[in-house]
């Protein structure tokens, strides 16, 4: 391999690195301007910026200033250098260093004659931007002033570090969802999952075995992380049961995770059912949920009670068993109170809902129409599970 | 949101708040009422009167202080919910478990 080759491998990696960050062209955020404004002020310099380099373009991310472009040539910056060093880069005039006199940014209305940045980077070597100080005028940094400077930089590449796991955490949520088509094509199913923040309290599954679905809505008490580590115990939990009679498998599922409820003084709220696709008949139990309809094909809307309590409440906890038969043309919609509050937040959402189920074209088209309506409205988790009988 | 208690007789006290009821509001209502029992007052009413929104949350820190008061020898009532309240308790069912009165002073009558 020739050095030059090695190089632009090490670079293609490093552009990758910026990409899956997933900042490049996203609006300012208080988590970064909130450093770059400190610096300011520690500093005294009047240009303090987090930039983020792609293979031609420098994306300043903090701060963006409105009627300005956040992009730059990479060719004419300084954190073009200083992305490839390991330290800090200090240029106390830029006139008298050869590597910068003749840039655009030196010669023309930017007049930099001091710079200093600190390459940020989430994997080692792999630098991934800068967080610099820009003057006008000649000047230098004392020792103290490159420790604070580096120390600064470590808090941006914390922030940077929380936004890739977060990211990361959201897509195995996503990836652990169910992605078969029980019963087809005699049947249609689709689900939703909107976390409010990166990732959700709620999950669904189903599962086949034999003629049997087992279809699971939950809501973990709280959102975010806490909730959604709590969700993912449950959700293995009924995996375990597959096949199970549903309300033995909640009674099971609420005796096993007792102590972690406790421990963790959280609860869940959930619709666990089997439903046979031969049949038509749907067996369930509902722990405290109580938000499952059916919209039927002659337009009445049936609302399927809570059989018991949450589980999580009480250790020696047992629930009832319902049951109801799935015709043709009837549609099953259950989901958590998230999404009555993307209606007017009371139980008279449900014939909304019921009423959407009705004029909508397919199972797909009633979970995109409730997504659409999570775009801004939303102020918790939402989920949804659809599931129709087509013939 | 603040919480302010209010002790009746010997072992009783009314918890009162006003606003929302979620996961932000809920460690101060567990707080208080933790607070109470360690003090000796194991029957707590929450008057949820000036609640307007209670959320999984805030549902969750009023099953965690009644499993502290019944641990105490207790119990926790609620009085007065307000509309959307009501409909949380009766969706998960735990109305069954969490006595509703009209009023707080009604909550303990029987004892006082």
């Amino acid at each position: 391999m020739t050095v030059e080759a090695a190089m632009s491998a090490s670079e293609r990696m490093r552009i990758a690195a910026v990409e899956e960050l997933d900042l490049l062209d996203t609006p300012p955020e208080e988590r970064f301007d909130r450093i770059t404004r400190i610096a300011r002020q520690l500093f005294d310099v009047p240009v303090v910026e987090i930039n983020l380099l792609d293979e031609n373009r420098q994306f300043t991310k903090s701060p963006q200033t409105p009627g300005h472009s956040p992009n730059s040539p990479r060719s004419e910056s300084f954190c073009d250098i200083t992305i490839q060093e390991q330290e800090l880069l200090v240029v106390p005039d830029a006139t008298a260093d050869a590597r910068f006199a003749n840039r655009d940014t030196v010669t023309g209305p930017r007049h930099i004659r001091f710079y200093a940045g600190r390459p940020l980077s989430i994997d080692p070597g792999l630098n991934v931007g800068t967080l610099c100080l820009v003057d006008t005028s000649p000047r230098d940094l004392t020792d103290d002033d490159r420790q604070l400077l580096d120390d600064l930089g470590t808090w941006v590449e914390r922030e940077l570090r929380e936004t890739a796991e977060r990211d990361r955490a959201a897509d195995i949520q996503r990836s652990l969802l169910p992605q078969s088509q029980p019963g087809a094509p005699a049947w249609d199913s689709a689900g939703l999952s909107v976390p409010l923040h990166q990732v959700s309290g709620d999950f669904y599954s189903w599962s086949e075995h034999g003629t049997g679905v087992d279809v699971t809505v939950a809501d973990v008490m709280g959102k975010g992380a806490g909730a959604a580590i709590v969700g993912a115990g449950v959700r293995s939990a009924f995996q375990a049961r597959t096949g199970t009679d549903p309300a033995l498998a909640v009674a099971q599922v609420n005796a096993q995770l007792a102590s972690d409820f406790d421990a963790t003084e959280t609860f869940a709220t959930l619709f666990h059912a089997r439903l046979d696709v031969a049949s038509g008949e749907l067996v369930y139990a509902d722990a405290g949920h109580g938000l499952t309809i059916i919209a039927r094909a002659d337009g009445r809307v049936e609302r399927l009670q809570a059989t018991g309590l949450p589980v999580g409440v009480t250790p020696a906890g047992t629930w009832q068993t319902g049951s109801t038969t799935l015709l043709a043309g009837d549609v099953l919609l259950s989901f958590t109170d998230g999404l009555l509050d993307l209606f007017d937040g009371t139980l008279a959402s449900l014939d909304r809902l019921g009423e959407l189920a009705r004029t909508a074209t397919s199972v797909r088209d009633i979970t995109e129409r409730i997504r659409a309506l999570t775009h801004g409205n939303a102020t918790d988790d939402v989920t949804l599970v659809v599931i129709t009988r087509l013939s | 949101m603040k919480f302010h208690s209010e002790n009746v007789g010997d072992t009783i006290a009314i918890v009162r708040g006003d606003g929302r009821l979620n996961m932000v509001s809920a460690p101060a209502l567990r707080q208080v009422i933790t607070g109470l029992v360690d003090a000796g007052r194991s029957k707590i009413v929450v008057d949820l009167s000036g609640i307007d929104f209670m959320d999984s949350s805030g549902l969750g820190s009023l099953i965690g202080c009644l499993k502290t008061t019944r641990q105490a020898g207790g119990d926790l009532r609620i009085a007065a919910p307000t509309k959307q309240v009501v409909m949380v308790l009766q969706l998960s069912n735990l109305d069954r478990v969490l006595k509703t009165y009209d009023t707080a002073e009604d909550a303990f009558h029987d004892e006082t």
